[in-house]
């Protein structure tokens, strides 16, 4: 221990000890029971010993070594991957929005023996609402619209593993390690589909609708390649896996002016929440932030900050070196908008009038204050307004007094 | 997520032959049991696993490998991601590891050495780490440019995505190369400036003024394992961690730093010298006139003697012997 205890410097110990006690919880850290060292008292989990001196001391590639040279050929590039990936993830959003009527199209190489019943999915992860058979975007699929790719994937992946557990009868453990294996491939690296199993063929046939994988024909049958969607699965939200699926489009300027280049139908669609489409050229979309626009959007669930991070997020390489990216006015302005929807409250009340005579209603009055439920009188028109609240016992009292 | 930032880790390997005689000299005579040696095949088994770890170590985590050869520098390995989308397509997705990319270039190093050889035409020996150097700054100031990065990539620009921060680690073993003096130093200059972390391990007995005083100015690592077949060890403790967990932890400091600096005239490693007053170039022994910028100097018995006065063994000077 005491070695342990003398690499950090004696500033950073507690950050030593809190690294220690997660790889403790992990269980990566065991205490020491191995008969070769007596005098340890830390042991690493013997399979990740294992494992990671197979990894550190191996020269072999990870995988592809048992790939033929003619279906790397064959294989698709990587502009054909990033195409395959964004075009099936564009069209899922899209469906979500509703923008789109069809679901993204299975892939006619590999189809899905069971169809991916993406409503449930979908209605199961609360982005979707299918109350009288009608699909409406919810207020967290509003937001889940503005999150970035590896959020939103893996927010619809958590639901998939569950359901996929139902599906195919798999217990969890297997599906995800599927996933996670694929997602420590390469991007572009193929496997084989017939080595999977069935129950993996079903997976990877959902996968390939989602724009995970891209399946095609070459000798020896059908093979998968992960697209940067897959990768993302274990990148852990950083990696450029991820970054580079969402390239910066929109410029905002301070007269609250919206450019966006994109030729994208999603991102018109997502920016078409919050900005007043002014018009929309092939690869531009001009639009206004104004205060009816935002706060319809407010209005829908989105937060103000949300909106800012999203132009943020996205802004245009030009611009991406402003300090800050989006104009300090417009970013104040949009939260003032929100603050300004928060800035009436309503709550119920009862109105009472008509009273007795002026000694009943200043009793009443009386009685309101003391319970804290007063709100408002008219002393000249005899008006008084309590809190609904208090109204059970405001009537008890008004009866008594009568 | 700061703490979990990514690095571009550029390994400058020496590959000359005297760094392989060296090491095989000094484990023929050491016993193999204590570590105190280390045979050329054991040195390149031991960084191919360091370098694993380090790619291991974090997703984003970025390698380069240059070879500091005889007369000129190589490059034997960089990251998938660092290449343009032109040169990725060329050599499709089932990209070799890096271990076997770097052993195929050595072997190819080495046998175009002993082509060389066998052909007569043995070319004077000086070691290129002063360009291996400025060769690994110059590809990381390309990447670390926001425009040059997406041009090469082809892809989505990432000028806001902030780039893994680098760092140059030099693995040498020979002894410097006075000659260079004037080229490492500015080297250092520039990777001060760009920010740019050297670090370097010396595998071997001799020490290098050259890159302890890299590592000292650019807030890098310099050590000399005393037990070389240890330095997988070494590596990976003191080594593999970023710039930002140094900061944590209580590495191995180098005990001192020698600040001698090389003449201009003859490249020799002096502790006195003469120093132009104008220009800071520094000679061995008194000038009529500055070679560098042509000042004539009053006379060499009453003129100045600035530099005798002061030696030039601290860091000031040795900065400004330089600018």
């Amino acid at each position: 221990m005491s070695l342990l205890d003398s690499w950090p410097t004696p500033a950073a110990r507690a950050k030593h000890q809190a690294a220690l006690d997660r790889l403790r919880r992990l269980q990566l850290l065991l205490p020491a029971c191995s008969k070769e060292a007596p005098d340890a008292s830390l042991d690493l989990h013997p399979a990740f010993r294992e494992q990671l001196r197979w990894a550190v001391t191996t020269s072999q590639g990870k995988e592809g070594s048992g790939v033929p040279a003619a279906v790397l050929e064959a294989a698709p590039s990587r502009a054909d991957l990033d195409q395959h990936a964004s075009r099936q993830w564009e069209a899922l959003m899209l469906y979500l929005v509703g923008s789109a009527e069809q679901p993204p199209a299975a892939s006619p190489l590999l189809p899905p023996a069971v169809a991916l019943p993406l409503d449930e999915l979908l209605s199961a992860a609360g982005l979707l609402s299918l109350a009288q058979r009608e699909r409406s975007i919810t207020e967290q699929g509003f937001q889940f619209l503005l999150l970035d790719t590896y959020g939103q994937l893996w927010l619809l992946l958590r639901e998939y593993i569950a359901s996929a557990n139902a599906r195919f009868g798999e217990p969890l453990g297997e599906v995800l390690n599927f996933l996670l294996q694929l997602g420590f491939r390469e991007v572009g690296a193929p496997f084989a589909a017939s080595a999977l199993r069935p129950s993996e063929r079903g997976i990877a046939a959902d996968l390939a609708q989602l724009g995970l994988l891209l399946p095609f024909r070459a000798t020896g049958g059908m093979w998968l390649a992960p697209t940067r969607l897959a990768q993302a699965l274990a990148s852990g939200g950083g990696g450029e896996a991820v970054g580079e699926v969402s390239e910066g489009f929109i410029v905002v300027e301070t007269n609250y002016r919206v450019y966006a280049y994109t030729s994208s139908a999603l991102q018109a669609a997502i920016l078409r929440l919050f900005v007043r489409c002014e018009c929309v050229l092939p690869n531009l979309f001009v639009g206004v932030l104004t205060r009816e626009s935002v706060t319809g959007a407010l209005g829908c669930g989105l937060s103000a900050d949300q909106i800012v991070d999203f132009l943020r997020k996205h802004a245009h390489p030009h611009i991406a070196q402003r300090v800050p990216v989006v104009p300090e006015t417009v970013a104040d302005q949009i939260r003032l908008w929100q603050a300004d929807t928060r800035r009436v409250r309503q709550s119920r009340a009862y109105l009472y009038e008509a009273f007795d005579s002026p000694a009943a209603f200043a009793a009443a009055a009386a009685h309101a204050r003391a319970a804290g439920t007063w709100l408002w009188q008219d002393d000249a028109k005899g008006r008084l307004v309590a809190a609904y609240v208090g109204h059970d016992a405001m009537r008890a009292f008004i009866r008594a007094n009568r | 997520m700061e703490e979990d930032d990514s690095s571009l880790l550029v390994v400058l390997l020496e590959t000359r032959g005297e760094f392989w005689e060296r090491l095989l000299a000094a484990s023929q005579g050491a016993g193999a049991a204590d570590f105190c040696a280390l045979t050329p095949e054991e040195f390149v088994q031991q960084v191919l696993v360091f370098l694993n770890a380090f790619l291991l170590l974090n997703e984003g985590n970025k390698l380069a490998v240059f070879a500091a050869h005889t007369t000129d520098s190589r490059l034997l390995y960089m990251s998938p991601s660092l290449q343009g989308e032109a040169r990725r397509r060329k050599a499709p997705a089932a990209s070799s590891s890096a271990a076997q990319s770097i052993l195929q270039r050595l072997r190819f190093l080495i046998a175009d050495d002993e082509q060389r050889a066998s052909d007569g035409e043995a070319e004077r020996d000086s070691g290129a780490l002063a360009g291996a150097l400025s060769r690994a700054l110059c590809f990381i100031h390309k990447l670390q440019r926001p425009g040059a990065a997406a041009a090469a990539s082809g892809a989505a620009p990432v000028a806001a995505r902030q780039t893994p921060k680098p760092r140059v680690l030099v693995l040498a073993g020979c002894p410097d190369v006075t000659a260079q003096y004037i080229a490492v130093m500015n080297a250092i200059f520039s990777a001060l400036r760009n920010d740019v972390v050297i670090d370097a391990c010396m595998v071997g007995g001799a020490d290098s003024a050259f890159l302890q005083q890299a590592a000292h100015l650019t807030g890098g690592l310099y050590l000399r394992p005393p037990r070389v077949g240890g330095l997988l060890q070494t590596l990976l403790t003191v080594f593999c961690a970023d710039t930002y967990s140094r900061s944590f932890l209580d590495l191995p400091q180098a005990s001192g730093v020698d600040f001698r600096a090389s003449c201009f005239c003859h490249k020799r490693a002096i502790d006195l010298g003469y120093v132009c007053s104008v220009c800071l170039s520094i000679f061995c022994q008194a000038m009529p006139e500055c070679t560098t910028c042509g000042t004539p100097f009053a006379s060499t018995k009453s003129g100045k003697r600035p530099a005798a006065a002061s030696p030039l063994g601290t860091e000031r000077s040795s900065k400004q012997a330089h600018i």
